[in-house]
């Protein structure tokens, strides 16, 4: 039936108005150019390689030579965004100078409480603010689940016993990687000498916890990694809490 | 009669000129960086004349000109558009029969009295040039098609949000075409050239109570203007033609209701959700996890029991119709705004179809129906995700607790909606949903929704005095 609609010009409109995310992305990226001394080099960098993937879309230049080590910095942060689409890449770019300037308050429609103010809009799920996190002071756990792969293998390098580091219901490192499928974080975790079989105060180990999140790729590594399909304290094994068929297959090959 | 012509097409020219200057002005902005610029003239060879300095002659490159307040340019304070918006709106609310938004009301009256057919305007209102009005025959699979596009690429007019109803067709039929309904109420804008369908609004009929004054009204929803259009102000125009069509069927009230506020609300109602699939709202960030909070958790806590478990809980069917519809009437006699449902009403509304309605009963030992669960579909595209492309989301409609506890009765449509296939259940905390919101474990949303009513004032209420829900 769709195919049978005409196709419109896009000439039915004659002032043509720039997007409102647009509109924020321009003003936002003009506040850049107040920021370059209060940011440091990699922050620049992320911020350019978004802005190049918002204007320009995925990376379409030959990799500078190694002599031009800006130029090669500068090409990587472009090109690891790989295929994220441009209106993406401008959110995300407009969310990053917001932290960076929290001054620039009206580049987004929501006001102080958080509540959207449209005609018509759909509501989703309150966001109670949380504070802001430091990458180069996240501890082991935070690290884990934020997926800070470097900083996990920095803490494991220099404090090799903090590899059996816990918080208060027994979860390592291992485990809190394992819950929010942060896959390089739990390669690094495991890689820095993480114990694959710990158990949290409920007899469950990080295979127990990417089977029933119904996490594919992190079970994949922890099986790789030689976990064992060990019973919690409710006699389940991972393979009696998969998620789904999935998930199952996966733990049922390693068998 | 001409008199609103009149006014309506100065009114249009005045928001044209102002949009107009302000254009110029902005342009100009972009040029000279100005405050305090009041119209620089540029000359023809790219040199700029500065009168009223006092080098009136010095002549100054255009190119230094425009370095120079670049500069300026960065210190500028970006307008604050939402206050320009409401500003903008309200400006034309002032001219439609609705509460100032100061004003201390008692009464609960209208605003205007009703007008007889020779002082409603007998012609359409004027839209920009290039438009033309084009009344929706819904029965058209192809319009109805073409309703479902505008809709679903331009309803939600925000660009950077992350989910946009998505209507479906079927389901626009069932909210369009209620009984009463009338094909002129579902009022389209075409542009002439190419026949596009850029504007949308429509008004369905219903008996509204309001405190205890029993009033026919219309609903007004679905209004919707084409994204590149919005400059040309075409909304009110939808507005004011709605407004016309209904007047001349005799109605001259009506009810709707909008995220944001204007002039003035009748209540504040907030959206509450129930993650049904948690896995997959906290992927499309919909939902989000804190950070002490493990997913493990969080999907153990959201987990439903596999089936109902009231005795009696069932599907509703065609008989239960007679009965339920007189439940739900003296229930909703509880609250100061409710619609007032008759037997054709209801089985509309109610009967169960797959993918728009789904309604439940709770049937007791001796046949009678004491409780009533209900909820419709209607699913949003998730704009930004790699794997997800649809939000599946039941809308809580109409419930009556009067044996089952409020609790019970909601886990059971709960669970129904998870086996289902629903993602998320939402519920405004309107009615006496309270009850049963956290218990069951809602959680807050970010989207208020005002209620409206259009050429009637009335005392504002509190939620859980609002027992009317929209699509």
């Amino acid at each position: 039936m769709a195919e049978a609609l005409p196709e419109y010009p896009d000439s039915d409109f004659s002032d043509d108005e720039q997007s409102p995310l647009d509109k924020s992305f321009s003003k936002a990226s003009d506040h850049v150019r107040k920021l370059t001394n209060v940011l440091n080099n990699n922050q620049l960098l992320e911020l350019y390689g978004l802005y190049k993937q918002g204007t320009e879309g995925k990376c379409n230049i030959p990799k500078p030579g190694w002599l031009d080590g800006r130029g090669r910095k500068k090409w990587e942060a472009w090109n690891s965004l790989r295929d994220m689409p441009q209106d993406e890449a401008k959110q995300k770019y407009i969310a990053l100078v917001q932290k960076y300037a929290p001054e620039l308050t009206d580049l987004s429609n929501d006001n102080e409480l958080g509540v959207k103010e449209a005609w018509v809009a759909v509501s989703s799920m309150l966001k109670s603010p949380e504070p802001e996190l430091v990458h180069n002071e996240l501890s082991i756990l935070d690290a884990a689940r934020e997926n800070c792969a470097d900083r996990v293998r920095e803490l494991l390098s220099k404090h090799p016993e903090l590899r059996h580091e816990t918080d208060e219901d027994g979860l390592s490192a291992l485990h809190w990687a394992a819950d929010r499928n942060a896959t390089e974080a739990l390669k690094a975790a495991l890689e820095g000498g993480c114990p694959v079989d710990a158990a949290d105060e409920c007899g469950q180990t990080a295979l127990h916890y990417a089977a029933t999140c119904g996490h594919i790729e992190s079970t994949t590594i922890l099986l790789k990694a030689g976990a064992s399909l060990l019973k919690d304290e409710d006699d389940c094994t991972p393979l009696d809490l998969a998620s789904d068929d999935d998930i199952r297959k996966v733990l049922e090959g390693a068998t | 009669m001409e008199d609103t012509k009149a006014t309506q097409s100065s009114d249009y020219h005045k928001e044209n000129d102002e949009k107009h200057q302000k254009k110029k002005s902005k342009n100009k902005k972009k040029r000279s960086g100005g405050d305090g610029d009041h119209g620089v003239p540029t000359l023809p060879d790219g040199l700029v004349n500065v009168p009223n300095s006092s080098d009136a002659h010095q002549n100054i490159s255009l190119k230094d000109l425009k370095m120079a307040m670049e500069v300026l340019n960065l210190q500028q304070k970006p307008a604050k558009t939402t206050e320009e918006a409401l500003h903008k709106s309200y400006q034309f609310w002032s001219t439609q029969p609705v509460p100032k938004m100061d004003e201390k009301i008692i009464s609960n009256e209208p605003i205007e009295p009703p007008k007889s057919v020779e002082d409603i305007r007998s012609e359409p209102y004027t839209l920009p040039d290039g438009f033309q009005w084009d009344t929706l025959n819904l029965n058209e699979p192809l319009v109805l098609k073409e309703l479902y596009t505008l809709l679903n690429e331009n309803y939600v007019e925000d660009d950077d949000c992350m989910f946009r109803f998505d209507y479906q067709t079927d389901f626009l039929k069932w909210a369009l075409q209620p009984p009463g309904w009338r094909m002129e109420w579902h009022c389209g804008v075409r542009v002439v050239k190419s026949g596009r369908l850029v504007g949308f609004i429509s008004a369905i009929p219903a008996q509204l109570r309001i405190y205890d004054h029993v009033q026919t009204v219309v609903e007004i929803n679905f209004l919707c203007v084409h994204k590149k259009l919005r400059a040309k102000r075409v909304a009110p125009v939808l507005i004011r033609e709605i407004t016309r069509r209904v007047n001349l069927t005799g109605i001259f009230q009506g009810v709707y209701t909008a995220g944001i506020v204007l002039p003035k609300p009748i209540a504040t109602c907030r959206y509450w959700h129930r993650s049904l699939n948690p896995k997959k709202l906290i992927d499309i960030k919909f939902s989000h996890l804190s950070r002490n909070m493990t997913m493990q958790r969080t999907l153990k806590l959201f987990k439903l029991p596999d089936l109902p478990k009231t005795a009696g809980f069932r599907k509703m069917e065609i008989q239960d119709c007679e009965k339920v519809v007189k439940l739900l009437n003296d229930y909703l006699g509880k609250f100061d705004l409710a619609p007032i449902f008759s037997e054709d009403d209801f089985k509309h509304w109610f009967l169960p179809q797959s993918g728009i309605i789904d309604s439940f009963v709770v049937e007791a030992s001796d046949g009678s129906i004491t409780d009533f669960v209900s909820y419709y579909t209607l699913p949003s595209t998730v704009v930004y995700h790699p794997v997800h492309k649809t939000l599946k989301a039941a809308y809580s409609f109409y419930n009556v607790s009067t044996k089952t506890p409020w609790t019970d009765l909601m886990l059971d449509g709960l669970i129904t909606a998870k086996n289902s296939g629903f993602d998320v259940f939402n519920a405004l905390d309107l009615m006496e949903n309270k009850e049963f919101l956290e218990p069951l474990k809602f959680g807050i949303g970010d989207g208020n929704l005002q209620y409206y009513l259009y050429n009637w004032r009335c005392p504002s209420m509190a939620p859980n005095k609002i027992g009317l829900v929209l699509q």
